[in-house]
């Protein structure tokens, strides 16, 4: 499934909570000095256009049906990676009653990303290495 | 009867006792508050907590011109109370929390629906104020936008292109910030306070160091609010960096956005040479200063900001040197002097009004006291005003932290915050890039956390957005949405 992304993946970023760090950190990465789209990834505005999310956020009670509406509109096969502590574990807010700490209470995860927030290139080195694009030797 | 005698005043970042507040019944509590914002206090925090079986409202107002706060509070009672809202619009959220909060009916309340909790009566289409007539459509958009931001539903009333009115509801960010709190500090607090909004971490984390240390009757070091008050013009310069940047692109003027992008980043590493994390996490601490910026680190600071910040600027110039890109800003997303006024705007979205208000200036503590950053205000209230001011902070923040750099204090150790005086009310402000966060903590008699309640700037300033659309095309929603630049979790907490 991978190797089919592996050359063009295009994710659907949900804030399900977050703080918008993470979300900051993610942004950076289309920027000029990181520029992702020249590994063939991309973040699209539409799930229907999408290989897969990135969701930010302990997901919060308060977002569960709108990001497990926008998984359902991504086609399958479909992949979901968790970037920084609260959609890993829930992080400062793990365990409230407000949410659902962590995003593989609702959704299978296939890749964690951590920090809080992640440095853009923790988040770009996991995107390449679930991708299998980095270079053995480093 | 002078009304102030029916308040406590205290300065900001100051602890007073919980009983030498007034107690008022709550019709006199109430018709004091009114009083006093007919003056031209300002509402700075209005909030309910428990009482035995009852509840007791709290007013915190600030006399911008005098420098003071004052707190005044009710007599415990259940049921209702006469809205402030219909006479005093900034009073309509802090109504609407409280209603939502400890179910306290504010009775004329014009608009009653929860804040944040309960997220089936917030978004049920129903409770949205909706425009009739035949041309008349209604554009819906959210929680889930078509880019990498935050969630929240708009709601649009449009007759043709034009936007007669929009309607925000909020909420989906909701993680319980308030109610984890009590009984605290508890270890996890620090770290809450840290990500109530993620890109207000210093000024989030200092209002927060700034009420324990207000509550334990610590002075914290020098060197610690030289280290905040640098952080937290780092966080500035990065923000309105980004935000002109962002501006720039939802115009398609490609050179400013992109070289801001960058940029932005490049303020959020010297953040992160300070403290190891580009947000700023970890570090401010009450009581003390966890960093100690050694001279070889603070000299190379120093030369990385002098760079960035010419970088910063000749970037955003490229944008002010356009004038198709400026002449899109102007006229575009305006509100009134008079109405950002009533409606209790703060930060660079009320200087961009014309109003000049900012607690750096106001209410100044740390190291603002012995350092000033002038203020930065523009009178007319649209996008265009917006940018100025940022631009303008931008270059006032600049030169404060040149001067700064130069002179840091000697560090000194200093305690960790362990105990915090019982049963004390601290009111803790800080002019954090949006503009103003309040912090209100109370302690009970063991000293923990009673009640603490946050107010990010957005609190006060989505309203703004919200009445900067009437009568715009729908199609400048995006310049005049990221013109205010509002946070959903600072809102949501």
């Amino acid at each position: 499934m991978l190797k089919m992304f592996g050359r063009s993946l295009k994710l659907r970023q949900v804030s399900a909570g977050g703080c918008n760090a993470c979300e900051a950190d993610i942004n950076v990465l289309g920027t000029i000095g990181w520029d992702l789209g020249r590994f063939g990834i991309q973040y699209v505005a539409s799930p229907r256009h999408a290989d897969g999310l990135l969701v930010t956020g302990p997901v919060s009670k308060n977002m569960e049906l709108a990001l497990k509406k926008t998984y359902d509109a991504v086609s399958e096969p479909k992949i979901v990676i968790a970037v920084g502590a609260c959609a890993i574990s829930g992080g400062p807010f793990a365990n409230h009653e407000q949410v659902r700490s962590g995003v593989d209470a609702i959704l299978p995860v296939d890749l964690y990303i951590p920090g809080c927030p992640p440095h853009p290139l923790t988040i770009l080195d996991g995107l390449l290495r679930l991708l299998n694009r980095l270079d053995k030797q480093t | 009867m002078n009304v102030l005698n029916s308040f406590a005043l205290l300065a900001n970042g100051e602890a007073l006792d919980w009983n030498q507040i007034p107690e008022y019944s709550l019709s006199d509590f109430i018709r004091n508050v009114s009083e006093e914002l007919e003056l031209g206090a300002r509402m700075v925090s209005f909030f309910a907590l428990p009482e035995g079986s009852e509840k007791r409202l709290v007013a915190v107002l600030a006399l911008d011109s005098s420098s003071v706060l004052c707190v005044s509070r009710s007599q415990p009672f259940s049921g209702s109370f006469p809205s402030l809202t219909p006479k005093y619009p900034e009073a309509h959220l802090f109504e609407r929390e409280i209603y939502e909060q400890y179910g306290l009916l504010p009775l004329g309340h014009p608009w009653l629906k929860p804040v944040r909790k309960n997220l089936n009566v917030i978004q049920d289409p129903k409770n949205f104020f909706s425009v009739e007539g035949a041309e008349i459509h209604e554009v819906s958009v959210g929680p889930v936008h078509a880019g990498v931001i935050e969630p929240g539903h708009f709601r649009f009333q449009c007759d043709g292109e034009e936007v007669l009115h929009l309607e925000i509801a909020l909420g989906y960010q909701h993680r319980g910030i308030e109610e984890a709190l009590l009984g605290g500090p508890h270890r996890l607090s620090v770290y809450q306070i840290e990500t109530i909004a993620g890109d207000t971490t210093i000024g989030h984390s200092s209002a927060y160091a700034q009420a324990l240390e207000a509550l334990a009757g610590v002075q914290a070091p020098l060197y610690a609010l030289w280290v905040r008050a640098i952080a937290l013009e780092l966080e500035r310069l990065a923000n309105h960096t980004g935000d002109l940047g962002a501006l720039a692109n939802d115009v398609a003027f490609i050179p400013t956005s992109s070289a801001c992008g960058k940029i932005r980043g490049d303020f959020l590493n010297l953040t992160a040479l300070l403290c190891g994390n580009r947000f700023g996490r970890g570090m401010v601490r009450p009581g003390f200063s966890p960093i100690d910026c050694e001279p070889k680190r603070l000299a190379l600071l120093s030369d990385r900001f002098e760079q960035t910040l010419r970088d910063a600027l000749q970037a955003v110039g490229w944008f002010w040197d356009s004038a198709s890109s400026r002449a899109r800003f102007e006229q575009v997303g305006s509100v009134e002097t008079s109405m950002a006024a009533k409606i209790g705007l703060v930060g660079l979205a009320a200087r961009s009004c014309g109003l000049v208000r900012d607690v750096r200036f106001d209410h100044p503590t740390g190291w603002y006291r012995f350092a000033q950053v002038p203020l930065a205000v523009w009178p007319d209230g649209d996008v265009f005003s917006r940018a100025k001011v940022r631009w303008l902070e931008m270059q006032h923040s600049g030169e404060f932290l040149k001067e700064q750099f130069n002179s840091p204090p000697e560090p000194e150790s200093a305690e960790k915050i362990t105990r915090l005086a019982p049963d004390k009310l601290a009111v803790s402000l800080i002019e954090g890039w949006r503009g103003e966060i309040c912090h209100v903590a109370l302690t009970d008699s063991e000293g923990r956390f009673r009640r603490y309640k946050v107010t990010d700037p957005s609190f006060h300033n989505w309203m703004g957005l919200a009445l900067a659309l009437r009568n715009q095309a729908i199609s400048d929603f995006p310049i005049c949405n990221k013109s205010f630049n509002l946070s959903y979790c600072g809102f949501d907490l």
